[in-house]
């Protein structure tokens, strides 16, 4: 199913969902009027029962649900004539709205299908006889037209007119009745369609205007839930034309509206054509009299219509088709009971793994009985070959022993086998059907993003307004579900980004046009659904953060030392914007604002156990990037011991796991690193990080390792042992631990125990933070520390020439060679720090002297940076392939970026 | 000790004279218990437990004892008492957080009043049992190595904190009681924005 039929599904679920209940309550009114209310309560029921059936007939009309619409217009027609029937007739009239009523599920199913269904069709068919046999009173004065539909755009907003009140409705209604009835060729028009209504917001929430304006751009929006571009009439004025009573002015409008017409009706694709003003914009310059004059005259030739005196019309059987199928049905659950639901599947998969535990056990025990039986083989085989003959009689004996015994052990074996295998399949099983519970129940509780993006579009305009700026809302993927509490923890830092970037991260128009850039800014909510994860990423097509002011603000508020600040990379500098307390507004005047609301954006995105980070490009805008698990419950993870205590880490932010030895670790500037993929990254251990007494598995034994990293910011982290992966029940810790550094929450084990669940995205800063420390203590002496050396390669004198000078300028001391062969010789005479080299050279290729160096036992720590114009992925490959830590494509040279790697790989960060 | 305690102990040094009595010439207290007196205990044990008249200002208060120190707490701020369940230490966070442990689903942490109250206490012993409080905002365990009975103190007759204690203590003790029991305000205590851990990272 594609993505933008899933969502149009959700909202036909939701509309079901209401439609039922709305029967409910239409049902419940008229049991109460049947049963006797008088005066004002009998209108006050009527007028509900009749409110609801006109919502139901809006919401059916906006997504396409036809026989629905038609049906709730019937429903509705009759309902406005109840009132003015009197009652010894009313009991029939209930029946058929009842038998109307239930038939409203059926056409919940049926819809939205433009197919004619015959039990709607008699449904319907009833209650237009019920009309055709009402007898309103005469004598109300004649309506005045319905007023025109607002729709005013603004900023390429659709604003819908208000919703007129029921009443009023029910009120025009009432003088259609009479003026139906005042003018003869209208006479049994029990109601009149207000043409204004589709311009009213349908009550349900998925339906409703905004999510189709303008700023939705990108929303793949099935066309049949849009707001009209005008007023028009509902499908209810459809197929089965009209051998009717309840003929409305719009009704009249259809062509052929005497014998039923092939199915014009919405459907979410051809709702275009059923919008259109020349299928159903309802001219009321139509011929009416002639066409109800005609209707009534099918109507009454009908054999399955009423007949004209009243007698009972055909009703549905309600225990036949309609009601047949009852698998759709819903059931509104309060979310308290849900939960209640989870956190038992939550106990169920804790006893799911204590299940495995007990298998490890089996297994365990099975393991050593096999032992034993070999043992037990062994000896046997002994004493049958060599006992006999050195031992007396009772050797005999003890050889029969040894064959129960044995025989014993073998059967005690397989049947251990035989357990273990059944064990083992049964809990497959109940891994699988566990899994399927929770994930079911996972998705009761899923709701789809555009639930929360829905008032978006119109919070930004009106916050761009305010700003003084023009501002356009795209959102990709408001399809995708979220879990209901993900989504109400969503909601603030959601507003929170949109303020930042519309404060922030969108100039005024004429600054935009200044840069050469549309006047209008853009502000894009993109979400997409990766692994088990959501990322929803807010972007602006702004300036960018202004890191100096960033760095200004740092040091104004104390998180850093001039020095500090000077000192710190970007991405740092960038994650300072979550600090708390960043902002002094007197310090920095553009700035001011920026943080303020990010503080509480990362601490709600972390009590979902999601991180929130940001990336930035100076002039080309700023992007938030959310990172959230699927579903707030289950986190699979990785179990770590780290000392004497366990830990979980999840398994979506762990980049790579591996086993080091001590050879691997190589010493950079007092820190340590481990290559991976070519590249150097810091090593640390984890009990470093959290403030525990280190303790790493003893030399022979090689140390594990996970890399976790977010972007390009990535870490190592030494642990004692991984003990397991396990999925696991995340629960946040309860307050007053209400932010604990490096802890994103605990989980309770099969055993009872609670296992804290580590913060990847705290732990990294953590790391960095380590690294800068030692930056720092490092500070004062790396003015007077020997220029790093620097062997050139490149048989370019130009290139070579270029190169030499940017990287004398970055203070290294350059040696420049020809060709590879050149560089060898260097390199066995003198000592460098790193070899930066072309690839496409003379005798020696830059790829072969990479090789080369990774050989020689003494230089294949040596870091190898490739240079080269050779740039596709190949290319790429077969470089890292030789062991070069980088590879530059010229065509991509960038000063910056080239001195950067450089300088990192000698370990000058 | 006042006169009704002293009655209370006379009664109890009676029967247990009484039941000393009994064991030398080799009977069991109970079996000879006439069925009057079990009746009448019955009758009181099903009886309705006459309110005490309580001052206006009385509040009921469980007792218990964490490194030789008493402190009793409001019954109104307490959710359970329990066994003291297995602690998972905190990296990070200040010592007086003994860990967080497991209750009834919720990873709560568990705090020990004394280290909190003066940071270079030491406590010797692993406490026994769990004394769980709650209130709109947060959820606490306090670890306690015994508990005491229930006691009935009067806020108008209770002394108020000494000058001398930390300053959180005397934010939040209502008062000390004569066998130097400190009754603390659990509720608010727990509110104290200076428990809270709220680091960022």
């Amino acid at each position: 199913m594609a993505l933008d039929d899933a969502a149009f599904e959700a909202l036909c679920e939701t509309l079901r969902n209401e439609a039922v209940e709305q029967v409910e309550r239409i049902g419940t009114a008229l049991l109460l009027v049947e049963r006797g209310a008088e005066g004002s309560a009998r209108e006050q029921l009527i007028d509900e029962a009749f409110r609801q059936a006109h919502n139901m007939k809006g919401a059916a009309s906006s997504l396409g649900f036809t026989h629905t619409a038609r049906l709730a217009h019937a429903i509705e027609s009759v309902l406005a004539s109840l009132r003015a029937m009197d009652y010894e007739r009313t009991p029939e009239v209930f029946d058929t709205l009842n038998a109307g009523l239930s038939t409203v599920h059926h056409a919940l199913r049926v819809d939205p299908n433009p197919d004619p269904d015959p039990v709607i069709v008699e449904a319907i068919e009833g209650l237009e006889a019920v009309l055709l046999a009402s007898k309103p009173s005469p004598g109300l004065p004649l309506p005045a037209p319905p007023p025109p539909p607002v729709v005013r755009p603004v900023d390429g907003i659709t604003v819908a007119t208000r919703s007129r009140s029921p009443q009023s409705i029910l009120r025009q209604h009432r003088i259609a009745a009479a003026e139906a009835a005042a003018a003869p060729p209208n006479a049994s028009a029990g109601y009149a369609e207000p043409k204004t209504k589709h311009s009213e917001p349908p009550p349900n929430p998925h339906a409703s205007g905004p999510l189709v304006s303008s700023h939705y751009d990108a929303v793949p929006i099935p066309a049949g839930f849009g707001p009209p571009p005008a007023a028009f009439s509902p499908p209810a004025i459809g197929p089965y034309g009209s051998p009717t009573g309840y003929v409305s002015r719009a009704d009249i409008a259809i062509p052929g509206g005497v014998t039923p017409p092939p199915a014009p009706v919405v459907t979410p694709g051809t709702s275009g054509g059923a919008n259109s003003p020349g299928t159903s914009a309802g001219s009321p310059g139509t011929s009416a009299g002639a066409a109800v004059a005609a209707a009534r005259s099918v109507a009454q030739g009908s054999d399955r219509g009423p007949n004209p005196t009243g007698q009972l019309p055909k009703i549905p059987n309600p225990a036949a088709a309609p009601l047949r199928s009852s698998t759709e049905e819903t059931l509104r659950v309060s979310m308290k009971k849900l939960s209640a639901l989870m956190a038992q599947v939550g106990e169920l998969l804790a006893a799911r793994v204590r299940t495995d535990q007990r298998l490890a056990e089996l297994r365990a025990v099975l393991s050593a009985e096999e032992e034993r039986l070999k043992a037990q083989t062994a000896i046997r085989a002994m004493v049958r070959d060599e006992a006999p003959a050195k031992l007396e009689g009772w050797s005999e004996r003890l050889v029969e022993v040894q064959n129960e015994d044995l025989e014993h052990e073998r059967l005690l074996v397989r049947r251990l086998r035989e357990i273990v295998r059944a064990f083992e399949a049964d809990a497959l099983q109940s891994t699988i059907l566990s899994g399927q519970l929770q994930e079911d129940i996972r998705r009761i509780q899923t709701f789809p993003l555009a639930s929360v993006l829905e008032p978006l579009p119109r919070a930004v305009r009106n916050m761009a307004r305010e700003a003084g700026k023009m501002v356009d809302l795209v959102i990709t993927g408001a399809e995708l579900e979220l879990d209901k509490k993900v989504l109400e923890e969503l909601r603030d830092p959601l507003y929170h980004l949109l303020r930042n970037a519309i404060d922030h991260g969108c100039e005024h128009p004429s600054v935009r046009a200044a840069a050469g850039k549309p006047s209008r800014g853009t502000i894009r909510i993109r979400a997409e659904h990766r692994g088990d994860v959501v990322t929803i990423t807010v972007s602006d097509d702004g300036p960018g953060v202004d890191i100096g002011g960033v760095r200004r603000a740092a040091v104004a508020s104390g998180l850093a030392s001039a020095l500090e600040a000077g000192e710190m990379p970007e991405h740092r500098v960038l994650e300072l914007l979550f600090a708390p307390g960043l902002t002094t507004r007197s310090e920095v005047g553009e700035l001011s604002g920026r943080g303020v609301g990010l503080d509480a954006v990362r601490t709600n995105i972390e009590r979902l156990h999601g991180t929130v980070t940001v990336e930035s490009r100076q002039g080309v805008g700023t992007s938030f990037v959310i990172v959230l698990p699927l579903t707030i419950y289950v986190v699979h993870s990785l179990l770590l011991r780290v000392g004497e205590e366990q830990f979980a880490m999840p398994i979506s932010s762990i980049q790579r796991i591996l086993r080091i030895s001590a050879s691997d670790v190589l010493e950079v500037e007092r820190t340590h690193a481990i290559v991976v993929e070519g590249r150097p990254i810091a090593l640390v251990p984890l009990a470093t990080l959290l403030g525990l007494p280190v303790e790493l598995p003893p030399p022979p034994e090689r140390i594990p390792v996970l890399v976790i990293g977010i972007g390009e910011t990535r870490c190592a982290l030494a642990v004692r042992e991984i003990v397991s992966d396990q999925t696991v029940l995340a629960k946040n810790l309860e307050p007053p631990l209400v932010r604990v550094r490096n802890i994103a929450g605990a989980t309770i084990l099969g055993d009872g125990r609670v296992v804290l669940m580590l913060n990847p995205i705290d732990l990294l800063r953590s790391a960095s933070g380590r690294d800068a420390d030692r930056f720092r203590a490092l500070l004062p002496r790396v003015e007077n520390r020997p220029k790093p050396r620097l062997l050139l390669v490149d048989d370019s004198f130009t290139t070579r020439a270029l190169e030499r000078s940017v990287l004398e300028v970055a203070g290294f001391d350059v040696v420049a060679v020809a060709d590879g062969n050149e560089a060898l010789s260097a390199l066995e005479l003198e000592t460098f720090d790193i070899v930066v080299s072309d690839v496409s050279m003379p005798e020696m290729s830059g790829l072969e002297l990479c090789a080369q160096i990774r050989q020689n036992e003494r230089l294949r720590r040596l870091p190898v940076v490739l240079v080269t114009s050779l740039g596709s992925d190949d290319d790429r490959r077969a470089g890292l392939a030789v062991g070069a830590d980088a590879y530059i494509v010229k065509s991509e040279f960038d000063h910056e970026v080239f001195v950067k790697t450089v300088n990192e790989l000698v370990g000058r960060a | 000790m006042s006169a009704r305690e002293e009655s209370v102990y006379e009664k109890l040094r009676t029967s247990l004279a009484e039941l000393e009595e009994k064991l030398r010439e080799g009977k069991s207290g109970e079996r000879e218990v006439h069925p009057r007196i079990l009746a009448e205990r019955t009758r009181r044990i099903a009886r309705e437990p006459t309110r005490l008249e309580r001052a206006p200002d009385s509040i009921s208060c469980i007792v218990f004892e964490r490194s030789g120190r008493r402190y009793a707490v409001q019954l109104e701020s307490v959710d359970e008492v329990g066994p003291m369940s297995r602690i998972t230490r905190v990296p990070g966070v200040p010592d007086y957080f003994l860990g967080v442990a497991a209750r009834r689903g919720r990873i709560v942490a568990v705090v020990d009043l004394p280290l909190l109250f003066t940071p270079d206490a030491r406590s010797e012993t692993s406490a026994e049992h769990l004394v769980m409080a709650s209130n709109a905002e947060v959820v606490c365990a306090v670890a306690a190595d015994a508990l005491h009975n229930i006691i009935e103190v009067n806020r108008r007759t209770i002394a108020k904190a000494m000058p001398t204690f930390p300053p959180l203590v005397q934010r939040h003790t209502l008062g000390v009681l004569e066998d130097r029991t400190v009754v603390l305000d659990l509720g608010s205590l727990l509110s104290d924005r200076s428990l809270r851990v709220e680091e960022r990272g």
